[in-house]
């Protein structure tokens, strides 16, 4: 017990120590769940989309291959 | 060379990302599981400041990513602005609130290391003001694509944004040499080479590597994201239209 509160501790630098890391851990995880949930809302909006309204006639020249002009 | 120009086709460079995100993501996470272990339980106190040497560990690829990822923006946009290559565009964008928020973390893993070593939270030397300053550049940057409604018109003055700061970079890394600053000077990118214990390198070039591949994998799934995004208001302009 009393080597995990020495641990905790951090010589007496925890109070620092803990929320640098606890904040870092918090933004890369928020960052990757967040980006990863809005791709997935995103798909599935386009897929409504996509299916509410098939298109008859072909591809639009934006949503085919595309070159650029040099 | 690369060829940008083979990636400039949307639809190929988001089938090359997806198959190699679950690669990224997975080198990602071993990254940081073993460079947050080094980091806390393996790695030595320093003989000066004992444990609080494990702040720089989160402190220092922080701030190292504010910048890199900055940089790559600038690149971004000189090419979206230049080329008005489609994927370099949605690059810039989407890379800016992963620096932001980068440096905010730098700014305040800083602040917690400032107070137990300088005995102050913050100080005005050119170190610190300046990545205070590249923060509010990137909300600037962030606020200009939020504010102009037409997407071409916001993509080029943020990327005019986005170049006119980024001589904010050569300034934060020299600031702590040009000027007499109570941020100390540089320990890793120096000519002659690391001057930091060994023992201490394994967690800080893996945190480095695993933010910098974190980033990577963030942004891919943040570009797919501002593509779909732009396809679907594009199909809403055109079935208005249509009806």
């Amino acid at each position: 017990m009393n080597t995990i509160v020495e641990f905790l501790s951090m010589g007496g630098y925890g109070e620092y120590i803990w929320p640098a890391y606890i904040l870092s851990i918090i933004f890369l995880a928020w960052s990757f769940v967040n980006s990863f949930v809005e791709l997935r809302k995103n798909k599935k909006k386009l897929q409504i989309l996509d299916n509410n309204n098939p298109r008859r006639h072909k591809p639009l020249a934006f949503e085919e291959n595309q070159e650029i002009d040099t | 060379m690369i060829n940008l120009h083979k990636f400039a086709n949307p639809t190929r460079f988001f089938q090359l990302t997806s198959v190699l995100l679950p690669w990224i993501g997975l080198t990602t996470l071993i990254l940081l599981s073993y460079g947050f272990w080094q980091a806390l339980f393996v790695s030595p106190p320093d003989y000066q400041m004992g444990e609080a040497v494990r702040i720089m560990y989160v402190h220092v690829p922080a701030a190292y990513m504010g910048m890199m990822v900055y940089g790559i923006m600038a690149v971004a946009s000189a090419i979206a602005l230049i080329w008005k290559h489609p994927i370099a565009d949605i690059a810039a964008k989407s890379s800016a609130p992963i620096g932001a928020g980068f440096t905010f973390l730098a700014l305040v893993t800083g602040m917690l290391w400032g107070q137990p070593m300088w005995g102050t939270f913050w100080v005005w030397d050119a170190r610190l003001t300046s990545v205070l300053i590249l923060f509010f550049i990137y909300l600037g940057y962030i606020g200009l694509w939020v504010s102009i409604e037409d997407p071409s018109r916001a993509s080029k003055a943020a990327a005019i944004l986005a170049l006119v700061g980024s001589v904010n970079l050569p300034i934060i890394h020299y600031s702590v040499d040009w000027w007499n600053t109570l941020h100390q000077p540089a320990s890793l990118l120096r000519a002659d080479g690391p001057t930091i214990d060994p023992g201490m390198l394994p967690p800080l070039i893996s945190l480095i590597i695993g933010y910098t591949t974190f980033y990577i994998t963030v942004l891919f799934l943040r570009m797919d994201k501002e593509f779909i995004s732009r396809k679907i208001y594009s199909l809403q302009i055109l079935r208005t239209h249509q009806k």
